[in-house]
Protein backbone atom coordinates (compact mmCIF):
# COMPACT_ATOMS: atom_id res chain seq x y z
CA UNK A 1 0.00 0.00 0.00
CA UNK A 2 1.82 3.34 -1.16
CA UNK A 3 0.53 5.30 2.47
CA UNK A 4 1.97 2.53 4.64
CA UNK A 5 4.94 2.60 2.73
CA UNK A 6 5.18 6.09 2.62
CA UNK A 7 4.72 5.70 6.57
CA UNK A 8 7.76 3.60 6.29
CA UNK A 9 10.11 5.75 4.30
CA UNK A 10 8.75 8.81 6.71
CA UNK A 11 9.62 6.58 10.33
CA UNK A 12 13.56 5.74 8.74
CA UNK A 13 14.06 9.43 7.97
CA UNK A 14 12.90 10.53 11.10
CA UNK A 15 15.10 8.33 12.88
CA UNK A 16 17.93 9.74 11.24
CA UNK A 17 17.38 13.17 12.34
CA UNK A 18 18.25 14.60 15.70
CA UNK A 19 19.66 17.37 16.73
CA UNK A 20 23.05 18.26 18.32
CA UNK A 21 23.54 17.93 22.13
CA UNK A 22 23.75 21.96 23.21
CA UNK A 23 27.03 20.67 25.21
CA UNK A 24 29.44 18.23 23.94
CA UNK A 25 29.56 16.60 27.34
CA UNK A 26 29.37 12.84 24.98
CA UNK A 27 31.09 13.85 22.37
CA UNK A 28 35.16 14.00 22.72
CA UNK A 29 36.74 17.06 21.18
CA UNK A 30 39.93 16.69 18.82
CA UNK A 31 41.97 19.20 17.74
CA UNK A 32 43.71 19.28 14.33
CA UNK A 33 46.61 22.18 13.26
CA UNK A 34 47.09 23.58 10.27
CA UNK A 35 50.55 25.09 9.50
CA UNK A 36 52.28 26.12 6.67
CA UNK A 37 50.12 24.33 4.45
CA UNK A 38 50.85 21.25 6.78
CA UNK A 39 48.71 19.18 9.60
CA UNK A 40 49.69 19.23 13.48
CA UNK A 41 49.62 16.05 14.36
CA UNK A 42 49.34 14.42 10.81
CA UNK A 43 48.37 11.03 12.81
CA UNK A 44 45.51 11.47 14.98
CA UNK A 45 43.88 8.62 16.88
CA UNK A 46 40.57 8.57 17.84
CA UNK A 47 38.41 5.74 19.43
CA UNK A 48 36.47 2.99 17.73
CA UNK A 49 32.66 3.07 17.24
CA UNK A 50 32.91 6.75 18.46
CA UNK A 51 31.48 10.20 17.14
CA UNK A 52 33.88 12.50 17.29
CA UNK A 53 33.72 16.39 17.64
CA UNK A 54 37.26 17.60 15.19
CA UNK A 55 38.16 21.19 15.57
CA UNK A 56 40.50 22.12 12.79
CA UNK A 57 42.47 25.66 13.54
CA UNK A 58 43.92 27.15 10.13
CA UNK A 59 46.59 29.11 11.31
CA UNK A 60 47.83 30.18 7.84
CA UNK A 61 46.79 33.16 6.24
CA UNK A 62 45.61 31.65 3.22
CA UNK A 63 41.94 29.23 3.01
CA UNK A 64 42.67 25.27 3.14
CA UNK A 65 39.66 22.57 2.46
CA UNK A 66 39.67 19.91 5.07
CA UNK A 67 39.01 16.94 2.76
CA UNK A 68 38.37 13.38 3.01
CA UNK A 69 36.87 10.46 0.64
CA UNK A 70 37.77 7.90 3.36
CA UNK A 71 35.96 9.82 6.01
CA UNK A 72 33.15 11.26 3.43
CA UNK A 73 34.08 15.10 4.77
CA UNK A 74 35.05 18.67 3.01
CA UNK A 75 35.15 21.88 4.60
CA UNK A 76 36.61 25.22 3.52
CA UNK A 77 38.32 26.80 6.25
CA UNK A 78 39.66 30.28 6.16
CA UNK A 79 42.73 31.70 6.61
CA UNK A 80 43.30 32.02 10.91
CA UNK A 81 39.86 30.71 11.31
CA UNK A 82 38.77 27.52 12.52
CA UNK A 83 36.15 25.16 11.04
CA UNK A 84 34.05 22.00 13.58
CA UNK A 85 33.79 19.04 11.18
CA UNK A 86 31.96 15.73 12.95
CA UNK A 87 33.60 12.56 12.49
CA UNK A 88 32.37 8.73 12.99
CA UNK A 89 31.42 6.39 14.81
CA UNK A 90 34.19 4.55 12.34
CA UNK A 91 35.22 1.05 12.86
CA UNK A 92 39.11 0.41 13.22
CA UNK A 93 41.43 0.96 10.77
CA UNK A 94 43.13 4.60 8.86
CA UNK A 95 41.46 6.87 7.30
CA UNK A 96 43.56 9.57 5.28
CA UNK A 97 42.76 12.82 4.93
CA UNK A 98 44.29 15.59 3.00
CA UNK A 99 44.01 19.65 2.33
CA UNK A 100 42.43 19.85 -1.12
CA UNK A 101 43.88 23.48 -1.26
CA UNK A 102 47.70 22.04 -0.78
CA UNK A 103 47.66 18.62 -1.25
CA UNK A 104 51.54 17.75 -1.65
CA UNK A 105 52.22 18.86 1.73
CA UNK A 106 48.88 19.18 3.55
CA UNK A 107 48.46 14.97 4.22
CA UNK A 108 47.39 13.20 7.04
CA UNK A 109 45.26 10.14 8.45
CA UNK A 110 43.16 9.18 11.20
CA UNK A 111 43.84 6.27 13.39
CA UNK A 112 40.98 5.04 14.53
CA UNK A 113 41.37 1.94 17.25
CA UNK B 1 51.56 22.95 -7.59
CA UNK B 2 50.74 22.67 -11.37
CA UNK B 3 49.02 19.19 -11.07
CA UNK B 4 47.15 19.85 -8.06
CA UNK B 5 45.67 23.37 -9.36
CA UNK B 6 44.82 20.79 -12.49
CA UNK B 7 42.46 18.66 -10.35
CA UNK B 8 40.83 21.60 -8.10
CA UNK B 9 39.77 23.21 -11.32
CA UNK B 10 39.12 20.40 -13.14
CA UNK B 11 36.57 19.15 -10.30
CA UNK B 12 34.71 22.03 -9.67
CA UNK B 13 34.61 22.87 -13.09
CA UNK B 14 33.21 19.30 -13.96
CA UNK B 15 30.37 19.32 -11.65
CA UNK B 16 29.04 22.87 -12.83
CA UNK B 17 29.88 22.08 -16.65
CA UNK B 18 27.65 18.33 -16.63
CA UNK B 19 24.48 20.77 -15.34
CA UNK B 20 24.88 23.69 -17.87
CA UNK B 21 25.27 21.11 -20.93
CA UNK B 22 22.40 19.04 -20.02
CA UNK B 23 20.40 22.30 -19.47
CA UNK B 24 21.80 23.32 -22.94
CA UNK B 25 21.10 20.48 -24.72
CA UNK B 26 17.61 20.68 -23.38
CA UNK B 27 17.52 24.12 -24.95
CA UNK B 28 17.73 22.95 -28.00
CA UNK B 29 15.54 20.20 -27.37
CA UNK B 30 12.66 22.92 -26.47
CA UNK B 31 13.50 25.75 -28.50
CA UNK B 32 14.37 28.43 -26.27
CA UNK B 33 17.30 30.06 -26.46
CA UNK B 34 20.49 29.51 -24.65
CA UNK B 35 21.11 33.44 -24.38
CA UNK B 36 20.15 32.36 -20.19
CA UNK B 37 23.68 31.07 -20.01
CA UNK B 38 25.47 33.95 -20.08
CA UNK B 39 23.04 35.79 -17.24
CA UNK B 40 23.53 32.60 -15.23
CA UNK B 41 27.36 32.94 -15.68
CA UNK B 42 27.42 36.82 -14.60
CA UNK B 43 24.79 36.48 -11.19
CA UNK B 44 26.49 32.99 -10.67
CA UNK B 45 30.08 34.69 -10.33
CA UNK B 46 28.61 37.85 -8.39
CA UNK B 47 26.82 34.73 -6.26
CA UNK B 48 30.01 33.03 -5.99
CA UNK B 49 32.02 36.16 -4.95
CA UNK B 50 29.48 36.86 -2.19
CA UNK B 51 29.81 33.61 -0.88
CA UNK B 52 33.45 33.42 -0.52
CA UNK B 53 33.73 36.66 0.63
CA UNK B 54 31.16 35.75 3.61
CA UNK B 55 32.33 32.31 3.92
CA UNK B 56 34.15 33.10 7.41
CA UNK B 57 30.63 34.38 8.95
CA UNK B 58 28.93 31.83 6.88
CA UNK B 59 30.82 28.85 8.73
CA UNK B 60 30.57 30.43 12.24
CA UNK B 61 26.48 30.45 12.24
CA UNK B 62 24.70 27.85 13.59
CA UNK B 63 27.47 26.62 16.51
CA UNK B 64 30.30 26.47 13.21
CA UNK B 65 28.06 24.71 10.75
CA UNK B 66 26.53 27.27 8.81
CA UNK B 67 29.13 26.15 6.28
CA UNK B 68 27.63 22.82 5.75
CA UNK B 69 23.58 24.11 6.08
CA UNK B 70 24.36 26.57 3.51
CA UNK B 71 25.58 24.29 1.39
CA UNK B 72 22.91 21.13 1.67
CA UNK B 73 20.03 24.56 1.76
CA UNK B 74 21.63 24.91 -2.06
CA UNK B 75 21.90 21.21 -3.46
CA UNK B 76 18.68 20.68 -2.00
CA UNK B 77 16.95 23.80 -3.75
CA UNK B 78 18.91 22.91 -7.02
CA UNK B 79 17.16 19.23 -6.65
CA UNK B 80 13.57 21.16 -5.90
CA UNK B 81 14.30 22.91 -9.26
CA UNK B 82 15.05 20.12 -11.10
CA UNK B 83 11.65 18.19 -10.01
CA UNK B 84 9.62 21.42 -11.15
CA UNK B 85 11.93 21.97 -14.42
CA UNK B 86 10.74 18.17 -15.48
CA UNK B 87 7.45 18.31 -14.00
CA UNK B 88 6.65 21.36 -16.05
CA UNK B 89 8.19 20.17 -19.35
CA UNK B 90 6.40 16.94 -18.98
CA UNK B 91 3.16 18.84 -18.11
CA UNK B 92 2.97 21.56 -20.69
CA UNK B 93 4.07 19.06 -23.37
CA UNK B 94 1.79 19.85 -26.34
CA UNK B 95 2.12 19.87 -29.81
CA UNK B 96 3.11 22.62 -30.07
CA UNK B 97 5.85 21.91 -27.19
CA UNK B 98 5.36 25.67 -25.86
CA UNK B 99 7.16 24.72 -22.35
CA UNK B 100 6.40 28.67 -20.67
CA UNK B 101 8.66 30.12 -18.69
CA UNK B 102 8.74 28.18 -15.39
CA UNK B 103 11.14 25.30 -16.87
CA UNK B 104 13.29 28.48 -18.07
CA UNK B 105 13.66 30.05 -14.39
CA UNK B 106 14.39 26.68 -13.37
CA UNK B 107 17.29 25.84 -15.82
CA UNK B 108 18.40 29.87 -15.22
CA UNK B 109 17.98 29.41 -10.58
CA UNK B 110 19.99 25.85 -11.23
CA UNK B 111 22.89 26.51 -13.32
CA UNK B 112 22.94 30.55 -10.91
CA UNK B 113 23.20 27.52 -8.03
CA UNK B 114 25.71 25.46 -9.23
CA UNK B 115 27.93 28.23 -10.28
CA UNK B 116 27.55 29.80 -6.89
CA UNK B 117 28.75 26.83 -5.11
CA UNK B 118 31.69 25.70 -7.64
CA UNK B 119 32.87 29.00 -8.32
CA UNK B 120 32.96 29.68 -4.69
CA UNK B 121 35.24 27.28 -4.02
CA UNK B 122 37.58 28.08 -6.60
CA UNK B 123 37.92 31.72 -5.99
CA UNK B 124 38.54 30.59 -2.60
CA UNK B 125 41.58 28.34 -3.68
CA UNK B 126 42.58 31.30 -5.79
CA UNK B 127 42.60 33.74 -3.65
CA UNK B 128 45.17 32.05 -1.39
CA UNK B 129 47.64 32.38 -3.52
CA UNK B 130 47.68 35.96 -3.55
CA UNK B 131 49.99 35.29 0.24
CA UNK B 132 52.51 33.58 -2.16
CA UNK B 133 52.65 35.01 -5.07
CA UNK B 134 55.63 33.37 -6.96
CA UNK B 135 53.20 30.27 -7.26
CA UNK B 136 50.41 31.94 -8.97
CA UNK B 137 51.67 31.61 -12.51
CA UNK B 138 52.13 28.14 -12.85
CA UNK B 139 49.17 27.89 -10.39
CA UNK B 140 46.66 30.18 -13.17
CA UNK B 141 48.35 27.67 -15.94
CA UNK B 142 47.41 24.99 -14.15
CA UNK B 143 44.36 26.26 -13.39
CA UNK B 144 43.08 27.06 -17.01
CA UNK B 145 44.34 23.27 -17.52
CA UNK B 146 41.91 21.98 -15.54
CA UNK B 147 38.84 24.36 -16.36
CA UNK B 148 39.90 23.48 -19.90
CA UNK B 149 39.69 19.44 -19.46
CA UNK B 150 36.69 20.02 -17.64
CA UNK B 151 34.88 22.67 -19.92
CA UNK B 152 35.85 19.52 -22.28
CA UNK B 153 34.08 17.07 -20.60
CA UNK B 154 30.88 19.08 -20.06
CA UNK B 155 31.27 19.62 -24.39
CA UNK B 156 31.18 15.95 -25.12
CA UNK B 157 28.43 15.23 -22.83
CA UNK B 158 26.13 17.86 -24.52
CA UNK B 159 27.23 16.47 -28.04
CA UNK B 160 26.58 13.16 -26.85
CA UNK B 161 22.98 14.35 -25.24
CA UNK B 162 22.24 15.45 -29.17
CA UNK B 163 22.94 12.65 -30.87
CA UNK B 164 20.51 10.90 -28.71
CA UNK B 165 17.66 10.14 -31.54
CA UNK B 166 14.85 12.95 -31.49
CA UNK B 167 12.67 10.63 -29.87
CA UNK B 168 14.23 9.38 -27.05
CA UNK B 169 15.69 12.62 -26.10
CA UNK B 170 13.58 13.90 -23.81
CA UNK B 171 13.22 11.04 -21.83
CA UNK B 172 17.21 10.19 -21.45
CA UNK B 173 17.56 13.88 -20.94
CA UNK B 174 15.14 13.72 -17.95
CA UNK B 175 16.57 10.46 -16.59
CA UNK B 176 20.08 12.60 -16.76
CA UNK B 177 18.63 15.37 -15.01
CA UNK B 178 17.20 12.61 -12.24
CA UNK B 179 20.65 11.43 -11.29
CA UNK B 180 22.01 14.59 -11.18
CA UNK B 181 19.19 15.92 -8.58
CA UNK B 182 19.68 12.78 -6.67
CA UNK B 183 23.49 13.62 -7.03
CA UNK B 184 22.37 16.58 -5.11
CA UNK B 185 20.57 14.66 -2.76
CA UNK B 186 23.47 12.78 -1.68
CA UNK B 187 25.83 15.71 -1.12
CA UNK B 188 23.40 17.99 0.70
CA UNK B 189 23.22 14.54 2.93
CA UNK B 190 26.38 14.00 3.51
CA UNK B 191 26.54 17.71 4.30
CA UNK B 192 24.23 17.47 7.09
CA UNK B 193 25.97 14.36 8.55
CA UNK B 194 29.29 16.02 8.43
CA UNK B 195 27.30 18.79 10.62
CA UNK B 196 25.60 16.21 13.11
CA UNK B 197 22.16 17.43 12.27
CA UNK B 198 21.73 14.26 10.20
CA UNK B 199 22.41 10.56 12.22
CA UNK B 200 26.26 9.26 11.21
CA UNK B 201 26.22 5.75 10.44
CA UNK B 202 28.76 2.90 9.56
CA UNK B 203 29.18 2.59 5.48
CA UNK B 204 26.34 0.36 4.00
CA UNK B 205 29.02 -0.73 1.48
CA UNK B 206 32.43 0.53 0.58
CA UNK B 207 33.58 -0.46 -3.47
CA UNK B 208 36.35 1.73 -3.82
CA UNK B 209 38.32 -1.60 -4.24
CA UNK B 210 35.80 -1.66 -7.30
CA UNK B 211 36.03 2.04 -8.00
CA UNK B 212 37.92 4.41 -5.89
CA UNK B 213 36.14 7.72 -5.45
CA UNK B 214 38.90 9.41 -5.69
CA UNK B 215 39.64 8.00 -9.52
CA UNK B 216 38.79 9.67 -12.74
CA UNK B 217 36.01 7.56 -13.82
CA UNK B 218 35.30 7.93 -10.02
CA UNK B 219 35.22 12.13 -9.99
CA UNK B 220 32.99 11.48 -13.24
CA UNK B 221 30.42 9.37 -11.40
CA UNK B 222 30.84 11.47 -8.71
CA UNK B 223 29.56 14.28 -10.60
CA UNK B 224 26.85 12.99 -12.84
CA UNK B 225 24.82 10.41 -10.21
CA UNK B 226 26.47 11.06 -7.06
CA UNK B 227 28.69 8.24 -6.67
CA UNK B 228 29.88 7.18 -3.40
CA UNK B 229 32.62 4.50 -2.25
CA UNK B 230 31.19 4.53 0.97
CA UNK B 231 27.65 6.29 1.51
CA UNK B 232 25.84 5.74 4.98
CA UNK B 233 22.22 3.52 4.99
CA UNK B 234 20.79 7.04 5.33
CA UNK B 235 22.85 8.62 2.11
CA UNK B 236 21.35 5.46 0.02
CA UNK B 237 17.94 5.95 1.18
CA UNK B 238 17.76 9.78 0.64
CA UNK B 239 19.27 9.04 -2.69
CA UNK B 240 16.32 6.39 -3.86
CA UNK B 241 13.65 8.54 -2.10
CA UNK B 242 14.42 11.12 -4.24
CA UNK B 243 14.51 9.26 -7.44
CA UNK B 244 11.38 7.59 -6.60
CA UNK B 245 9.94 11.30 -5.94
CA UNK B 246 11.24 12.42 -9.45
CA UNK B 247 9.52 9.63 -11.16
CA UNK B 248 6.41 10.06 -9.50
CA UNK B 249 6.11 13.81 -9.62
CA UNK B 250 6.88 13.43 -13.85
CA UNK B 251 4.74 10.29 -13.60
CA UNK B 252 1.26 12.18 -12.35
CA UNK B 253 2.01 14.98 -14.58
CA UNK B 254 1.98 13.06 -17.44
CA UNK B 255 -1.00 11.78 -16.42
CA UNK B 256 -3.00 14.68 -16.07
CA UNK B 257 -1.14 15.67 -19.14
CA UNK B 258 -2.40 13.05 -21.06
CA UNK B 259 -6.16 13.65 -19.28
CA UNK B 260 -6.00 17.07 -20.56
CA UNK B 261 -5.70 15.68 -24.29
CA UNK B 262 -2.43 17.43 -24.76
CA UNK B 263 -0.07 14.23 -25.02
Amino acid sequence: MKSSRNIFIGLLALSGLHFPAPTSAETPVFELEIRNHLFYPSELEIPADTKVKLIVHNRDPSPEEFESYELNREKIIMGNSKGIVFIGPLPAGEYPFFGEFHMKTAQGKVVVR
Amino acid sequence: MLLTSVVILLREVLEAALIISVFLAFSRLLRFSGRWLLSAFVLGGVGAASYAAGIDRISSLMDGIGQEVTNAVMQFCIYVLLVVFIVAVTYRRGRGFDPGTLPYVAVFASVVLAIVREGSEILLYLYGFFYSPQLLPPVMIGGAIGAGIGFSIGVIFYYALTMVPEAKRLPVGMAVLTLIAAGMISQATQQLIQADILASQRPLWDSSGLLPEESVAGQLLYAFIGYEATPTPLQVLFYFCSIFIMAVSAGVAKWRAERLGRL
